[in-house]
């Protein structure tokens, strides 16, 4: 595709050359844009101005030092490309030469024979003669090919082996010979090719030598011997020279007035001459040169140092005057955006070989940025990318922006597009509006971005050849609308948003690794979360904010999202749901909105382009979700549903305290101080053991699941949603639910992802005390269990009967003296007894009548009950709770204390009144003192 | 559960209290019995050994010299000892019981019977130790209360031998008391 041109290549290669020196001193003068900024890392000369200077101040600085000070320093640091070479080219061309001799040793001058041959060219014909200079040349070549063999030793590559065959080869006749060769050109100042710059002469050497090379390991060992030449070369030959070359030039420039300038444009290419080079700099006192040295940030901080005899970059430093930098951290030259414009504009001056007549280029392109838009180039420029980062360096710019771009034959946004080095912009734009890839390139690239359009001149596109979109043929705009409204400020916006989008477009055109997924995830989670958590199993009618609910926590807080297409994204698992984002063709539109949204923090109308749409995705895939998950646990509750188990829990709970419902549930709380366990539970501890237990467990739990019954079935705190209620009691089959819930395995419940919100209780720690309760039920034998209430109603029954005969004032003395007895026989008196004394002391014949009347009543109602033909624990329960005003009435408790003290007198007295009398005259020392008196009496006698 | 007025069950448990009250005064009441009982058989015990040291002197000052005036008085002090002898003596179970004024006069009788047997025996073997016969055998030359340890020695003994025994026989023991009786360096000396 071919469009109106007014340039040609020759030419745009010969401006656009990345080399300052490759430049003539007009073409370079013709687009050089001063440096406004650069950044003065430290100054040591007074009065240095502030942070940042532009080109006349460093060069002002540079030339500011006096005849014979000593050597000066100068650092220019900034990435590769910056435009360190520009300032070194700069300072050359526009140095004072009445205070300074400019010495310029461009980045491709990097063999010391080069560098040597500079300097001595500033020495003039006075030059002193070279170390060497006496030595035949045949003896100057054996020296040059023996430290190339040493060199071999020392750093030979593993392919030059065996080393001692190879060190044969280099060390002999045929390479000492080519030696000498080059060294006689050299003596007479012609061009000298390095030894093997020709790759062909090898293959018949090693031939000559026997040694095998295969035919791929050529240019390696060819590129290696002549590395190895070159450091000989060097070392042997030049690098003594330079020491005492630079000496003469500092004195000789000193002698006519000038200081030396040394302009060396990049350190990083040099090696052994740089390290001499510096080492010579860095003695401060060994002249008095101005050395402005250009270093890229890397080898900097990685390199330098150890170039030094101190391996120190501090020991660099300190002995520095100045330290320029061009780039900031982030590889961005400083003020190029600002200058973008001025500089293309002047480059494609330069370039341009004809003048378009009047009116042959619409003025939307801008003056002089034909075939450029402002626009186009900011947007190429800031999509800049190197290695995988950005890079914003005038070298890039240049090289594959405006080179690039003039030299394709596409229009330039499809030239940007190929280029590796450009990262193209995000579609922002309903491609469905723009179908034509070169209409949606040239949007990309040349399009205006508005708020809710991306609009672009339609003379642009005529200009390149792309045709408008069918919709819009004569339209002076092209209008295409965008996928998402970008309202927020720029500065809101995540700065890599642009990657993040074309990521995402990458992903939904072709499927495959999304790596920014978050990105996307975080804002379907957000448009999710504003209808509601789905993990949130409760009513999401109800504005309660006692309520609480089911929630579902597996992973962290994030809602779990898996985006198909080999995203990257682990899918669900049984156990571990998450949203299902398929990312089709008809989500795109609604996908990079959201993407958009999570990048840019903004709210949802200010993003989306449709918000109803979108709302409708989100609560698809809301209701999905949510489905998913009570799914989940429906199924690992024996087939419970949610409502179900907090329906039946809420109901189980309400009968164990003292509350019971049949069909209207009630909200109330439970005191246990108030209303103690023992008294409003409908089970005994010492008839039904297992049930009192479990349910005094369950008890524990009676607030949570009241908020769970709240969050679930109410409106607002009192009032009920009548609808859930009904349609759970339309479901429920409470014996069915118990019945399940009674054989719940709950080793296999104890790793269930759900929690009870917001109260940060595990769903299993409720579960393992309703499971409990539920198999303490299915166990109860209420047939069993009420025959033996009827047996303990009918003794009371025959109790009271007793009672009914009571002599009251006889009773009331009695209890009077019960405890004049038990004071005498030593039984401690307490409280309690003390109580139930006085209460069975103001009993009256009307309140025993009473008693004796409900108990003959209860007992004919339960009675009854035992003979119906079905009795469920529910109706038990009921029977339960109709005896409790019989079973808990005080008088019970005080009869039974009453015995407890009369058992408890006896047992003192027992335990405390002596035993064993019986007849005297019977015991065994009665009879032995019979004897005795006898015996007496018969020795009396006898006398 | 009981079924009878709570009247009865306390009247019930007061009753019961009764009697446990009444068997344990009945038992403090025997307990007290039987250390009267063991009180007034030590003091006859007392006087049974009595009256029989007394009457082994008296033998043996009959069998030393059958007319001394000493033999008559076994026979009189048996005969006051009978005639002032408690009625209760021989059925002490009633005061023994109650405690009073027949317990009193038992304990009296019994404690001045050994009282007086013992004077008169002391009085005997004393006469018995200045016995010429007596003295004779005490070839050591022993002083009198000396051999009058030795005759308590031979009284003790013969009172409480179950076998018979004859005057000789007693005496060559009462020599061989004397004998033994003698202090080392006057034995050294004889030797």
């Amino acid at each position: 595709m071919r469009y109106p041109k007014y340039w040609d290549q020759a030419r745009v290669r010969q401006v656009c050359t990345t080399e300052s020196r490759q430049k003539a001193r007009d073409l370079f003068l013709r687009t050089h844009r001063p440096f406004q900024h650069i950044r003065v890392d430290f100054c040591k000369d007074d009065g240095a101005p502030g942070a940042f200077v532009n080109e006349e101040q460093v060069r002002a600085i540079v030339q500011g030092g006096a005849l014979r000070a000593d050597n000066r320093l100068f650092f220019v640091v900034g990435e590769a490309g910056s435009g360190k070479s520009e300032l070194c080219q700069w300072l050359e061309y526009t140095a004072d030469e009445r205070r300074s001799l400019p010495i310029h040793i461009p980045r491709s001058m990097t063999t010391a024979a080069h560098v040597v041959a500079l300097l001595r060219q500033k020495l003039d014909s006075a030059a002193p003669a070279r170390a060497l200079q006496h030595v035949p040349l045949s003896t100057q070549a054996d020296y040059v090919t023996l430290s190339a063999v040493v060199l071999l030793y020392g750093q030979g590559i593993p392919a030059l082996t065996p080393v001692d065959s190879w060190a044969q080869l280099i060390g002999g006749h045929e390479m000492r010979q080519f030696v000498a060769g080059h060294l006689a050109l050299l003596a007479r100042g012609e061009f000298a090719p390095l030894p093997f710059a020709d790759p062909s002469l090898l293959e018949p050497l090693c031939h000559r030598y026997a040694l095998p090379v295969s035919s791929a390991d050529l240019a390696l060992i060819t590129g290696e011997l002549r590395r190895l030449f070159a450091r000989a070369l060097e070392q042997a030959l030049w690098s003594g020279d330079v020491r005492s070359l630079l000496a003469d030039i500092s004195e000789r420039a000193v002698r006519q007035g000038r200081r030396p300038l040394l302009l060396l444009e990049d350190m990083t290419a040099f090696q052994v001459l740089g390290d001499r080079l510096l080492d010579y700099l860095l003695d401060l006192t060994s002249g008095h040169f101005d050395a402005v040295i250009g270093v890229t940030t890397g080898f900097e901080r990685t390199q330098l140092a150890s170039a030094t005899l101190a391996g120190d970059l501090t020991h660099i430093h300190h002995r520095l005057r100045a330290r320029f930098v061009l780039t900031d951290d982030h590889g961005r030259s400083y003020g190029l955006e600002d200058d973008l414009i001025e500089l293309a504009r002047a480059y494609l001056a330069a370039v341009r070989t004809a003048e378009p007549s009047d009116h042959a280029v619409p003025d939307v392109f801008g003056d002089g940025l034909y075939p450029f838009t402002e626009t186009a180039l900011r947007r190429a420029f800031a999509c800049l990318h190197e290695e995988g980062n950005p890079r914003q360096t005038p070298r890039l710019f240049l090289e594959h922006i405006l080179a690039a771009a003039l030299l394709s034959d596409a229009p330039p946004p499809l030239a940007f597009d190929r280029s590796p080095y450009l990262v193209p912009p995000p579609t922002l734009f309903r491609i469905d509006e723009a179908p034509d890839p070169r209409l949606q390139s040239l949007l990309r690239w040349y399009g205006e971005f508005g708020d809710d359009a991306v609009t672009l001149d339609a003379r642009i596109a005529r200009r390149f050849g792309i045709a408008p979109p069918a919709a819009q043929p004569a339209n002076p705009v092209i209008r295409v609308s965008r996928a998402y409204m970008a309202q927020p400020l720029d500065s809101d916006v995540r700065a890599d948003w642009q990657q993040e989008l074309r990521e995402l477009q990458a992903w939904l055109s072709d499927g495959g690794l999304y790596p920014g997924r978050e990105t996307l995830k975080r804002g379907i989670e957000r448009v999710l979360l504003h209808l509601g958590d789905p993990r949130a199993l409760g009513s999401s009618d109800s504005s309660s904010l006692a309520g609480a609910h089911i929630y579902y926590a597996r992973g962290d807080e994030r809602l779990p999202i898996y985006l198909g297409r080999e995203s990257g994204d682990q899918p669900s698992t049984p156990t571990y749901v998450k949203v299902q984002v398929s990312g089709t063709s008809a989500e795109r539109g609604i996908l990079e909105a959201l993407a958009y949204l999570a990048l840019s923090g903004a709210e949802m109308s200010q993003v989306c382009h449709n918000v109803a749409l979108t709302l409708d995705w989100a609560q698809r895939h809301w209701d999905a979700y949510n489905n998913e998950v009570r799914t989940l646990l429906f199924n690992r509750m024996n087939g419970v549903t949610v409502e179900q188990l907090i329906w039946t829990a809420w109901r189980l709970l309400g009968s164990l305290v003292g509350a019971p419902w049949d069909s209207r549930p009630h909200l109330n709380p439970y005191h246990a101080n108030a209303e103690p366990y023992a008294q409003v539970s409908p089970w005994s501890p010492q008839q039904h053991p297992v049930c009192y237990t479990a349910g005094e467990m369950l008890i524990t739990y009676h607030e949570t699941v009241r908020r769970l019954f709240i969050g679930s079935f109410t409106l607002r705190d009192t009032l009920l949603d009548h609808d859930r209620c009904a349609a759970v009691q339309q479901l429920e089959t409470t014996a069915t639910t118990v019945d399940r819930l009674a054989h719940l395995a709950l080793p296999a419940l104890r790793t269930l992802p759900y929690t009870i919100r917001p109260l940060g209780q595990k769903l299993y720690d409720l579960l393992v005390p309703l499971q409990r309760y539920t198999q303490a039920l299915t166990q109860l034998d209420c047939q069993a269990a009420l025959r033996a209430d009827l047996d303990d109603l009918a003794r009371k029954e025959t109790h009271l009967a007793a009672q009914q005969r009571l002599d009251h004032a006889l009773f009331q003395q009695q209890l009077l003296t019960l405890r004049w007895r038990c004071g005498e026989v030593g039984a401690p008196w307490n409280e309690r007894w003390t109580k139930a004394a006085e209460w069975l002391g103001s009993l009256t014949r009307e309140q025993l009548t009473e008693l004796y009347a409900d108990v003959r009543r209860v007992r004919s109602a339960t009675a009854a009950l035992a003979h119906a033909e079905a009795l469920d624990h529910w109706a038990y329960q009921r029977a339960r709770h109709a005896l409790r005003p019989i079973l808990h009435h005080p008088y019970w408790a005080a009869v039974a204390t009453l015995q407890e003290i009369q058992a408890e007198a006896l047992a003192t007295a027992r335990a405390r009144y002596q035993r064993g009398s019986g007849l005297m005259t019977g015991t065994a020392p009665y009879r032995q003192l019979l004897k005795v008196t006898r015996a007496v009496w018969k020795e009396l006698a006898d006398g | 559960m009981v079924e009878r007025p709570l009247t009865h069950t306390l009247a019930a448990t007061f009753a019961a209290l009764d009697d446990l009250a009444q068997r344990d005064a009945n038992a403090r009441a025997h307990a007290q019995a039987q250390q009267r009982i063991a009180f007034l058989r030590d003091r006859l015990h007392a006087l049974q050994s009595a009256l029989r040291q007394l009457r082994v002197a008296v033998t043996l000052v009959q069998h030393i010299d059958p007319a001394h005036e000493i033999t008559a008085l076994w026979s009189n002090t048996c005969a006051e000892l009978k005639a002032c002898a408690p009625g209760t003596l021989h059925a002490p179970g009633r005061a023994l019981a109650e405690g009073h004024l027949d317990l009193l006069q038992l304990v009296e009788y019994t404690a001045a019977s050994v009282a007086i047997v013992r004077e008169r025996y002391h009085w005997v073997t004393d006469q018995l130790a200045r016995h010429p016969r007596v003295v004779a055998l005490d070839r050591v030359s022993c002083a009198c209360d000396a051999r009058r340890a030795a005759i308590d020695t031979l009284v003790s003994r013969l009172a409480s031998a179950k076998e018979p025994w004859n005057g000789e026989g007693a005496l060559r023991s009462l020599e061989a008391l004397l004998s033994g009786a003698m202090p080392e360096e006057k034995r050294k000396d004889n030797a």
